[in-house]
């Protein structure tokens, strides 16, 4: 059961941070502006405490009554996806810096939108770069602890590795710790052996010269 | 078929200058005015970094210019994005989308316009065939070689029929002979579509056999915009005469002497009487007596004293010594050091018949054509004719 609650979140992290973080990275890559590595550097800073640190004002955040309707799934989510937004937009700029700006010119001159083109030209040339964003964002809500833990205290649900806590804390019994781990590295391995196949074929090659 | 004009031309770019930290501007395109005629294929050359890409991309609307106005179909085109102006482009890297198939490449435009599905299909197998790409259809742009590469991308420039195609360099990344072969297909392509057509190359030979009409491009001006055999054969300034031939126009530097009517040449290598030139050549270098002038001669207009036309050359001749023989096949190219006026180049070049026997180090005894001689003022460097 906690297996499958895990599961749900990963994938949802994936899908949030993804969603918000590609195009934000998309927009840092392609913007011309004085003082853009400030904004990256902000991006970046939550990294900079321990995450024990940053799990005081984001527990204190959802603990707002106003969240009180917000299902526990999602709000695990939001502060995984926080977690996980500077990996996703350091990752994907750097792809999206490695897509010539002509082949969006291109497409500029044939009449497409700049949305289109982000959707229909950009995406399908960064797939393997985002790709990778999407397995390391994975394994980060799979295997998070702190902020599920402080997150979920009251939930009769918990994720994985805050199941295998609760386990280790009340019966250390060692065969059954055992499966939990085991059970924790196989969805990873399978995870990445699907999205694997993206990154191996060569996005970008042959696009010029 | 849509005319391009642009008037006062201005784009300037900020760079901070990474030693003493301050900003610099940095006037690419300068001033520049020009007026291309509905249907005429021109050609923009120049150096790299004498703007002439950038004059394509403000055509085209990717960059904003900083001043000045862009008139396209009289109408003007400053504001206009991309997509609201009538234009193609092919790309030096051509810029193939690399996930999609050589089909979905050229059919992107149509895509976008929401064409019917069968007359896209109609409009992309009229292209491929109309290109001998047919075999390459469904194959992705890493599968096929430079040269069909370059064809899709014009070919996708050339399906939704654009009033303006705009080239940067389409032909730089291709060997010589597909290089020419796709020139012939570029003219074929003007004549059967009479669109606008803009193409920008580093390359003379290039720019003369494709353009109607061609413009020389140095530091952000055009040095002088016409056609090619106005170009050749009247340079308007020493850039120009030294930019376009190959190998290079010969410049010496000299004096202008009026001796009792008869007018001489007189430089540091040899001394020349001016006495075949048109009496309104003559008139106009009278007015440099004394005064230092620049003479330009293409090593083609240069002939072996003694030999077939030697009666055309009475006094001016001259005698170099050769240093170096570079045979090129039917002809053959002579160099020998010589004063020149910017002491950088002081080889001269003499293009001569491969028949002509001469053996390097021998001073050999020349004659110009002195129909083909020009002179330029020394000071502003600009044509006296």
């Amino acid at each position: 059961m906690a297996a499958f609650y895990s599961l749900e979140i990963a994938l949802l992290t994936v899908l949030f941070s993804l969603i918000t973080g590609a195009p934000v990275a998309y927009v840092l890559s392609r913007l011309k502006v004085p003082g853009i590595s400030i904004i990256i550097f902000f991006i970046l800073a939550i990294r900079f405490f321990p995450g024990i640190c940053s799990v005081v004002p984001v527990v204190e955040f959802f603990s707002n009554p106003v969240f009180n309707l917000l299902p526990v799934v999602i709000k695990v989510v939001l502060a995984h996806t926080l977690l996980s937004l500077p990996y996703v937009i350091f990752m994907c700029q750097g792809v999206f810096d490695a897509i010539p700006v002509e082949l969006e010119e291109q497409a500029l001159i044939l009449k497409a939108g700049r949305f289109y083109t982000f959707i229909y030209i950009v995406v399908p040339i960064a797939r393997t770069g985002i790709a990778a964003a999407a397995i390391y964002v994975f394994l980060l809500s799979w295997n998070e602890f702190v902020f599920s833990y402080f997150l979920m205290f009251q939930s009769t649900t918990v994720t994985l590795p805050v199941f295998l806590f609760k386990k280790i804390v009340w019966t250390p019994q060692l065969n059954y710790l055992a499966a939990i781990s085991v059970c924790l590295s196989v969805p990873v391995i399978l995870f990445t052996f699907i999205i694997q196949k993206q990154i191996v074929m060569g996005a970008t090659e042959g696009s010029s010269k | 078929m849509p005319e391009v004009k642009l008037e006062n031309l201005v784009k300037v770019y900020k760079e901070i200058d990474k030693n003493t930290g301050k900003t610099r501007y940095n006037a690419v395109i300068d001033n520049l005015d020009m007026t291309i005629k509905d249907g005429e294929f021109i050609t923009l050359v120049g150096e790299s970094g004498c703007g002439k890409s950038t004059v394509l991309r403000l055509i085209a609307g990717l960059d904003e210019a900083t001043s000045g106005n862009i008139y396209i179909d009289g109408e003007l085109s400053n504001n206009l994005s991309p997509k609201e102006r009538d234009i193609g482009m092919v790309f030096q890297s051509y810029a193939l989308f690399p996930h999609m198939t050589v089909e979905a490449n050229i059919g992107f435009g149509l895509k976008i316009k929401r064409l019917p599905d069968k007359e896209k299909k109609d409009k992309i197998s009229r292209i491929l065939s109309g290109l001998r790409l047919e075999n390459e259809a469904v194959k992705m742009p890493s599968m096929i070689s430079g040269g069909q590469r370059q064809r899709v991308a014009v070919g996708r420039a050339m399906v939704t029929e654009p009033g303006i195609l705009l080239m940067d360099e389409p032909l730089s990344n291709l060997d010589a002979r597909l290089r020419s072969n796709m020139r012939t297909e570029f003219k074929h392509i003007h004549k059967e579509q009479q669109n606008t057509i803009i193409y920008v190359t580093h390359d003379q030979v290039e720019a003369m056999t494709l353009g109607d009409r061609m413009a020389i491009m140095n530091k952000g001006i055009i040095e002088q915009f016409g056609t090619p055999e106005e170009i050749y054969s009247h340079p308007a300034n020493i850039f120009v005469a030294g930019f376009i031939g190959e190998p290079r126009m010969n410049f010496i530097s000299g004096e202008i002497i009026n001796k009792k009517g008869v007018i001489c040449f007189s430089s540091t290598d040899f001394k020349i009487g001016l006495f075949d030139l048109p009496e309104k050549n003559i008139a106009r270098l009278k007015d440099f007596n004394r005064k230092k002038v620049i003479l330009g001669i293409r090593p083609q207009d240069i002939y072996l004293h003694d030999h077939k036309k030697v009666s055309l050359f009475r006094q001016n001749r001259f005698k170099i010594k050769i240093d170096v023989i570079l045979p090129l096949g039917p002809r053959k190219i002579i160099v020998s050091k010589l004063d020149t006026p910017d002491k950088t180049d002081i080889n001269f070049h003499v293009e001569l018949d491969n028949d002509i026997i001469c053996r390097e180090d021998e001073s050999v005894e020349f004659g110009m054509d002195l129909n083909h001689v020009h002179f330029f003022d020394f000071e502003d460097k600009k044509a006296i004719f």
